[in-house]
């Protein structure tokens, strides 16, 4: 049997009748999920502004909740549409790297800088500022500069951390989770391993930090109770799902009230 | 405002040509179509509508207006079968809600007050392809807008009458909507909603029952002024049952 892929068009303007292929969903015999197959071509070199980019940034993340072949994801909204159903050679053992390779990519391979939004730490940031919190988020954590006392043996293996606020006693590190490509496990894995070194180092010294995993809206619900609970087992964490209102604000109170706890307080004056 | 509205007219668009289907399920056979102005729109028919959702377009564009929520431009076409068209103005560069985007919206005071709309109209119809998330030129934040009224129960004057302190159901509003973060824009359309003469709502009702020729406009108002004067306490309950919903 064989692989099969639909070529997702972008629709610029609907009155104009142009389409520009921008992916494709990709099904595999005997896999349950749906392949996503990328553009490798700079999206600039396709359509012209800022705007159209962003477009088919969001439909292209929007492809990873693909059920089938059917029909996109809603969330594409109206400037995408499905080409016609066709079959990929029975030999071909990477369908969606075929697709890539032979279908979408018309032009040399360029490296398309992602944009912000899309950007796990841009995102969360993005999140900090629209609840008026970002002056109290710092960015890159790193804990040579921050515990100079503690033996280098202890912090060299520990990596930098997103975002972080400080406070009078203790301090906030946290790891924001995205849900809008296909690296969602390998960033789980590494924020596990990252915090889980933390956590062993945090056992041995006399610091008080708190290990925050949030997870940014997005995604579906699914997904979301997965990632929550592969952090469950983590020591010293927590979870935040920011979809949550109520997780979100106290986060929001918790950085609050931290960093400004953290602020010399000014002297008096007569 | 467009002036014409300030009289509580709704537009009307005299040549029309249908360019293609618009590719989103469960859309009512809309259509694009440009008219001879060149403007662009999604174009629905009334007889693939039916009157009541009709009259429910109408209604809600014009309080929808009235009240602040951010809805695209309207009109009305009659076509030369005798047929009349819902037009709404076509937005571009759009995707439907996605909680993803929930940080990048530019108007979340918008997005409020679409919900403050649906409550006063009873519309249970807000579900992520009913909110339009329209791309800036930075191609980083991003407009809502609220389209598809449709599906308001206030256009039903048989099933309406003692509705007054009634609330659309939640269960198919878009996921992911940050209560918190949109419930000011809600309460401010409320407060908008109850300051509204009765005499502008009666005109409001009455106007969009002669376009759909709905020959109950008197009951119509009397629910809907009704409903309107209590805006603010509807609104209070409403948001609450959304915060469940979304939990």
């Amino acid at each position: 049997m064989n692989s099969t892929y639909r070529v997702v068009h972008f629709i610029p303007d609907p009155f104009s009748g142009a389409r520009v292929p921008v992916g494709a969903l990709v099904k595999s015999p005997g896999s349950t999920g749906i392949g996503v197959a990328k553009l490798r071509v700079a999206l600039g070199k396709l359509v012209g502004s800022a705007r159209e980019i962003a477009v088919i940034d969001q439909v292209v993340s929007s492809l990873f909740a693909a059920q089938d072949l059917s029909a996109l994801p809603a969330s594409t909204g109206p400037q995408a549409v499905l080409g016609p159903l066709l079959s990929i050679p029975k030999s071909v053992h990477d369908p969606v790297r075929w697709v890539e390779d032979f279908i979408l990519t018309r032009q040399e391979p360029v490296a398309r800088k992602r944009n912000e939004r899309l950007n796990r730490q841009g995102a969360g940031l993005r999140f900090f500022s629209t609840y008026g919190v970002r002056k109290h988020v710092k960015e890159k954590f790193a804990p040579k500069d921050f515990w100079p006392r503690i033996p280098a043996a202890l912090t060299q293996n520990l990596q930098p951390v997103s975002h972080w606020t400080e406070g009078a006693n203790e301090i906030l590190l946290m790891e924001p989770i995205v849900f809008a490509d296909r690296g969602l496990e390998r960033v789980q894995r590494e924020v596990f391993a990252r915090f889980s070194a933390y956590s062993q180092i945090l056992s041995q010294v006399d610091l008080k930090a708190t290990l925050l995993v949030y997870l940014v809206q997005g995604g579906d619900a699914s997904q979301r109770r997965d990632v929550i609970s592969g952090f469950r087992s983590l020591d010293r964490a927590a979870t935040i799902d920011l979809e949550v209102e109520s997780e979100r604000q106290a986060f929001i109170e918790k950085v609050r009230t931290t960093s400004i706890a953290g602020q010399p307080t000014l002297p008096q004056s007569n | 405002m467009d002036s014409a509205l300030l009289f509580g007219e709704v537009p009307t668009v005299v040549e029309l040509e249908d360019v293609g289907g618009v590719p989103v399920r469960h859309t009512n056979n809309a259509v694009y179509s440009i008219d001879e102005r060149g403007r662009k729109w999604v174009r629905k028919r009334e007889t693939d509508m039916g009157s009541e959702e009709f009259l429910g377009e109408l209604l809600g564009w014009l309080l929808g207006n009235a009240i602040g929520a951010p809805l695209p431009g309207g009109a009305i076409h009659l076509g030369p079968d005798g047929v009349y068209s819902w037009l709404s103005e076509s937005i571009n560069g759009v995707v439907h809600w996605d909680p993803s985007l929930a940080n990048s919206i530019l108007n979340p005071e918008g997005l409020g007050a679409l919900l403050a709309l649906d409550a006063i109209i009873l519309n249970p119809d807000r579900h992520a392809g009913n909110i339009l998330l329209q791309f800036q030129a930075d191609g980083d934040s991003c407009k809502v807008w609220g389209i598809d009224q449709g599906m308001a129960h206030i256009a039903y004057p048989n099933e309406i009458t003692g509705s007054e302190d009634e609330l659309p159901h939640c269960r198919n509003v878009a996921r992911g909507i940050p209560i918190d973060l949109v419930s000011e824009g809600t309460v401010a359309a409320a407060t908008r909603a109850a300051q509204l003469e009765p005499s502008r709502i009666r005109g409001m009702v009455h106007l969009a029952c002669v376009w759909a020729r709905e020959p109950k406009a008197d009951v119509i108002a009397q629910v809907l002024i009704s409903r309107c004067a209590q805006a603010e306490t509807l609104l209070r309950v409403y948001l609450e049952q959304l915060r469940q919903s979304q939990r």
